[in-house]
């Protein structure tokens, strides 16, 4: 690539502008914004040209996001990362299940079979128990990034970047998973941050994320935002603005409210802006991307065309670049009273930054309007050795005993955390 | 464009990381291969350099980068044509064996690629698409992202004509598209071609 370099000074010198990219659409001058047209089928079809590679500066080259890892990490080797999990006094971590590859959002069935969503292996898996021992097989194969799952009226609800799947009575006919039925379609075909996560409301609809397909560009129409999503008859309704990529949200139980967290934009710095818990308390609430992150930082391109104070804060700043994606509030009785109605949120960990963090689940405790957020870290060390990763949470269940469950799609494991006195 | 001083800064790089590369100790004894590789030696060659048209050449891939590519071939994520017969009974450990094995050998020595490349068209054509940033300066690859440096051009051209076409599976599926779908056959030519020349 030296050489190359060097030609393209060269060719700077001479004049010869690069306009190989997309048919004259594609400025030259870094500071001029992009303009989309959305009128025509290709920008539908293919991203737009300046997804997340686009913005680093020479210093930050070689960050790339992480690698994951294409088997699942064997029992003996979870055993010794699960030994180096720090947790409060009284919680204990352990293996649920292994061997669930690139293992993402959880659902439980009524009779007690796990499913679980994948990133681009495009399964969704079934977790039994065979004799005592937990067994995981690919239920539904063939999808593209089936991330979100959900359980809901004895149906399993899948989202795959433009779909939305049910499947009917999946417990009863787990040795062959029955055709899926597209309930919801009207979802921007875009890969990059395509990926979702299902929230259930409470009363049957879904919040459903739609995730930009850039790291910051200025949206194209329909994504950025959550919806309310019908499956009974395909009915939608616009819930949330402003809001780059969420992989994770909950519904208060106190006032049923929806809560998610977001992953901030990249290449700004190793420490800027901060990743955000956001509490959505009116319908159409604008978050703030492209123009204001963190709810106080404005974008260095977007930011002159609005004020931060035009958009709502989050109620936490999680941290740069942790990428906070599955999140659930606790509702048991197996732990301690002061975690009760507490967020806990799956950190999957950073690729955007030289040095990582993240890795780990924390704990919030908030006010059910918003206030008093306390941010504690729940469980963290065995995922990341020095700069090594070996697992990455990205969901949280909490299962019928009050025992929460994480998956993690690195390592392809579910774990359990409990607590004694 | 910063291009012109970024390349000095990357000739320092280059320079130390040649001084570094000669003091260092002799190359370790060749890797011994997984039993399970006698079945890809025909088609990928004795050390990984592939002396067929269309295969692969396997040789310093990286290790994640095969490991990814067997999982998809052997779970059906990535259409894998003549290799379906061969990885569907692969185990987990068969996958890490041999993603270790082809990773440690020595890369394949530049293809003798024919064709003319216009080396300030392919900067062109690479530096907006920043080929580099996953796949490395050199082109040596790292983690999902697979060696380029010394691959066949013709095979090269298929896996960037499957991005385009959106044919290709697994790994690296929103980049590539994006890189790939402005692309004309030309270009492929020609950006396959240099890189097939690349040490």
């Amino acid at each position: 690539m030296r050489r190359l370099e060097k030609a393209l000074s060269k060719a700077c010198v001479v004049g010869v502008v690069v306009a190989a990219l997309g048919g004259g659409s594609v400025t030259t001058q870094a500071q001029e914004l992009k303009k989309y047209d959305s009128s025509t089928k290709a920008f539908w079809a293919n991203p737009p040209g300046d997804w997340f590679l686009g913005d680093e500066t020479q210093d930050q080259k070689g960050l790339v996001p992480n690698a994951g890892q294409p088997t699942p990490t064997p029992v003996a080797e979870l055993e010794k990362i699960l030994a180096n999990v720090k947790l409060p006094p009284g919680f204990k971590i352990s293996i649920w299940a292994s061997g669930v590859p690139q293992a993402r959002q959880m659902a439980l069935g009524s009779k007690g079979t796990m499913f679980v969503g994948t990133f681009d292996k495009g399964t969704v898996h079934a977790i039994v128990d065979q004799g005592g021992k937990k067994v995981a097989k690919p239920f539904i194969t063939g999808l593209r990034m089936p991330t979100g799952v959900a359980f809901q009226d004895n149906a399993l609800y899948v989202v795959d970047i433009d779909k939305l799947y049910k499947y009917d009575d999946p417990e009863a006919n787990l040795d062959k998973a029955p055709q899926g039925k597209v309930v919801y379609d009207d979802f921007p075909p875009y890969v990059p941050h395509g990926w979702k996560y299902l929230v259930p409301d409470g009363k049957g609809w879904f919040f459903i994320p739609v995730g930009v397909p850039c790291n910051i560009c200025l949206p194209p129409t329909s994504t950025a935002q959550y919806r309310r999503v019908n499956p009974a008859n395909g009915a939608a309704e616009l819930v949330a603005l402003g809001v780059r990529n969420s992989v994770g949200g909950a519904v208060d139980p106190r006032t049923g409210n929806l809560w998610f967290s977001e992953n901030a934009r990249d290449w700004m710095s190793d420490d800027m802006p901060s990743d955000k818990l956001n509490h959505v308390t009116r319908l159409g609430e604008h978050f703030g991307y492209p123009y204001c992150h963190q709810g106080d930082i404005p974008d260095p391109k977007y930011g002159t065309e609005r004020k931060c104070s035009e958009f709502t804060p989050p109620v936490v700043k999680l941290g740069s670049h942790i990428a906070p994606l599955g999140m659930k509030f606790y509702t048991g009785s197996q732990f301690p009273p002061e975690y009760k109605n507490g967020i806990f949120i799956a950190e999957h960990g950073s690729w955007n930054r030289k040095s990582k963090i993240g890795y780990r689940i924390v704990f919030i405790s908030v006010d059910p309007d918003g206030k008093n957020p306390k941010e504690t870290v729940f469980a963290s060390g065995g995922w990341l050795d020095g700069q090594k990763i070996l697992g990455r949470p990205a969901d949280i269940l909490e299962a019928p005993d009050g025992s929460l469950l994480v998956a993690d799609d690195q390592a392809g494991a579910i774990y359990q955390i409990s607590y004694s006195k | 464009m910063p291009a012109k001083s970024s390349s000095c800064f990357l000739s320092a790089i280059f320079l130390l990381a040649a001084l570094s590369a000669a003091d260092a100790a002799p190359p370790a004894p060749p890797p011994k291969p997984p039993a399970i590789a006698v079945t890809c030696v025909a088609c990928h060659g004795q050390k990984g350099v592939s002396p067929m048209a269309g295969s692969p050449s396997l040789a310093a891939q990286p290790d994640i980068f095969l490991q990814y590519q067997l999982v998809f071939m052997r779970d059906g994520v990535r259409d894998a044509g003549v290799m379906k017969a061969v990885v569907k009974n692969l185990t987990d450990e068969n996958i890490r064996d041999l993603g270790a094995y082809y990773a440690a050998l020595p890369p394949p020595p530049p293809f003798k690629a024919t064709g003319q490349v216009d080396e300030q068209k392919v900067a062109a054509l690479m530096k907006p698409r920043r080929c580099d940033s996953c796949h490395k300066e050199d082109f040596a690859g790292q983690g999902e992202s697979a060696r380029l440096a010394g691959q066949r051009p013709e095979y090269l051209i298929k896996a960037l004509s499957d991005y385009r076409a959106g044919v290709r599976r697994g790994r690296g599926l929103a980049a590539m598209m994006e890189v790939s779908v402005t692309l004309r056959d030309e270009d492929m030519q020609m950006i396959a071609t240099y890189l097939a020349r690349q040490p």
